[in-house]
């Protein structure tokens, strides 16, 4: 009987990917129906309140974390049942991230300490609230533009515990888990692991009511009445929803603008609700002002950033609004390397520290084969990992190959 | 003896053993063969003319890191041009080819797969 749940997860699958985030449309009855529906299912039964703009959720105060959890329900397990998608995604992709994508970016940060936290309990709920301090450290730095700034980064970046959630995050956990559901090598390692009743119970699939151990079919079913309703709500333009003060309030999706995979733009934020603006590059939340007055930035600007990524990233972003050469520059960047494949950069953002200069930001330099209409060659930039020696082992890298398998290149365009 | 490749843009071609293609992927009417598009300016990375199957093995693939691997190329002409908007073609003597993306450092430490 799996081809019949097989089809049905396909079905779901391409329906979630046929979700475009970047043109939203709105339709409030249908995201109200969803969540009655969801609700019903989780056994809650709150006011729905739509809001177009994070402003128009009133400020709280964060108590702890009992309190956050719905007052109304004692199994939290209940209300975010996707315990399920730590040990099937950690199944599926057991050495690298999940595929990029708009909705991750956007939820990545909580994502993922949301389903460590839900996975392993207590014992990674330290770590969970380490990451979660670190990050709320960095928010009102981040967020000193305003009130309205301040509430797009909570909104981002505190719903670790589940404060607040995404239907997209659901629906991209949906497709993930259904393509780990169809998958006989990721069944059969679960399976192997004796892991099919925890994951039917975190599902809110009782095993106890049957009489067999829970097949691929009920789980792929459990997931798809759970995600059902989610994926609904996102295709009538929910973006977040949080359960608060007796009611859920659902926020409704905003332009977002990308570059095909992660929250990024360039002249303009990449989150625009009515009020509240989000501005990230490449897939990192960056302040208003490095995107609207980039020319005003200063080196030192960036120096001072405390966050070693998220140095990167600004220098980065330096590098796209003055160019690579001047960046260089600026950032007193020196070619430790140069051969056939291109030149090798080492730049140390803070000249200051005595780092390891594994925190350096390492770019390749690669003059294209191809001519540009000035008829001088084109030349890219690359960045790469920090320990790379040589340009030639910098490029191979970017192919995932070894400077030897590289050197077999017969052209280059 | 490292393999052949042949890199335009973002992606590399390596010539690897004859394979039999197990299920062509799609090649729309006018024998267009795209490898690769960008999401944003549409550009692909082609075949034009015919003579050219794409498809996908991932047996052929297992040393390859994830989340590299396009496809298989049999170019059964004895050569064929691969095309790009912003790159000069690039011409691969008949064979089979495997493609692969390229990727980049991602300034938050993950690395980070690109297509132009």
């Amino acid at each position: 009987m799996f081809a019949l749940s097989r089809a049905r997860a396909h079905a779901i699958i391409d329906r979630c990917a046929a979700i475009d985030w970047r043109l939203p449309s709105r339709d409030a009855r249908r995201i109200t129906a969803a969540y009655q529906r969801w609700q019903a299912m989780l056994g809650l039964v709150r006011p729905i309140r739509l809001i177009t703009d994070p402003i128009d959720l009133p400020p709280t105060t964060y108590r702890s974390s009992d309190d956050v959890w719905d007052a109304g329900s004692d199994n939290i397990g209940a209300v975010w049942p996707f315990a399920a998608g730590a040990l099937l995604l950690r199944t599926m992709w057991p050495t690298f991230s999940p595929p990029f994508a708009p909705e991750w970016d956007i939820a990545t940060a909580w994502a993922s300490a949301f389903t460590r936290s839900r996975s392993s309990a207590e014992e990674s709920l330290a770590e969970v609230m380490a990451d979660l301090k670190s990050m709320m450290a960095l928010v009102p730095r981040i967020a000193a533009a305003g009130r309205a700034n301040h509430w797009a980064m909570m909104l981002l970046n505190m719903p670790l515990l589940g404060l607040f959630d995404s239907p997209s995050r659901i629906a991209s956990v949906a497709i993930d888990l259904l393509a780990a559901s169809d998958n006989d090598m990721v069944w059969q390692r679960v399976a192997g692991r004796g892991r099919v009743r925890k994951i039917a119970r975190a599902l809110g699939l009782r095993s106890d009511g049957l009489n067999r151990q829970p097949q691929r079919d009920d789980l792929v079913d459990a997931i798809i009445r759970l995600c059902a309703p989610m994926i609904d709500a996102c295709e009538s333009g929910a973006f977040a929803h949080v359960l608060k003060d007796g009611e859920l309030v659902v926020l409704a999706s905003p332009p977002i603008w990308t570059d095909g995979r992660r929250l990024h733009r360039a002249d303009g934020p990449a989150i625009a609700w009515r009020e509240t603006k989000v501005y990230a590059w490449k897939g990192r939340l960056v302040p208003k002002r490095f995107i609207m007055q980039p020319m005003t930035t200063h080196p030192d600007d960036i120096r001072l950033v405390p966050d070693a990524s998220a140095r990167r990233s600004l220098i980065d972003l330096y590098a796209y609004t003055h160019g690579y050469r001047r960046c260089m520059q600026d950032f007193g960047g020196v070619v430790i390397e140069e051969d056939a494949a291109g030149r090798l950069w080492s730049v140390r953002p803070d000249p200051q520290t005595l780092v390891s200069e594994l925190t350096d930001v390492k770019l390749v330099e690669v003059v294209n084969g191809t001519a540009e209409t000035g008829g001088l060659p084109k030349t890219y930039w690359l960045s790469v990992p920090p320990s790379m020696q040589t340009a030639q082992e910098a490029v191979a890298w970017t192919y995932g190959m070894t400077s030897h398998e590289y050197s077999g290149l017969v052209v280059r365009t | 003896m490292p393999r052949k490749l042949y890199a335009q843009g973002d992606i590399v071609l390596e010539l690897v053993e004859d394979a039999s293609p197990s299920k062509p992927l799609s090649t729309d009417a006018d024998h267009v063969v795209a490898l690769a598009r960008g999401e944003l300016t549409g550009h692909a990375h082609a075949f034009y003319r015919g003579g050219v199957t794409l498809f996908r093995d991932e047996a052929l693939a297992r040393e390859l890191p994830p989340g590299f691997y396009i496809g298989q190329v049999k170019i059964s002409r004895e050569s064929a041009d691969l095309r790009h908007e912003e790159h000069a073609t690039v011409t691969l003597p008949g064979g089979t080819y495997r493609v692969r993306r390229r990727r980049e450092w991602d300034s938050s430490g993950d690395t980070l797969l690109l297509w132009e």
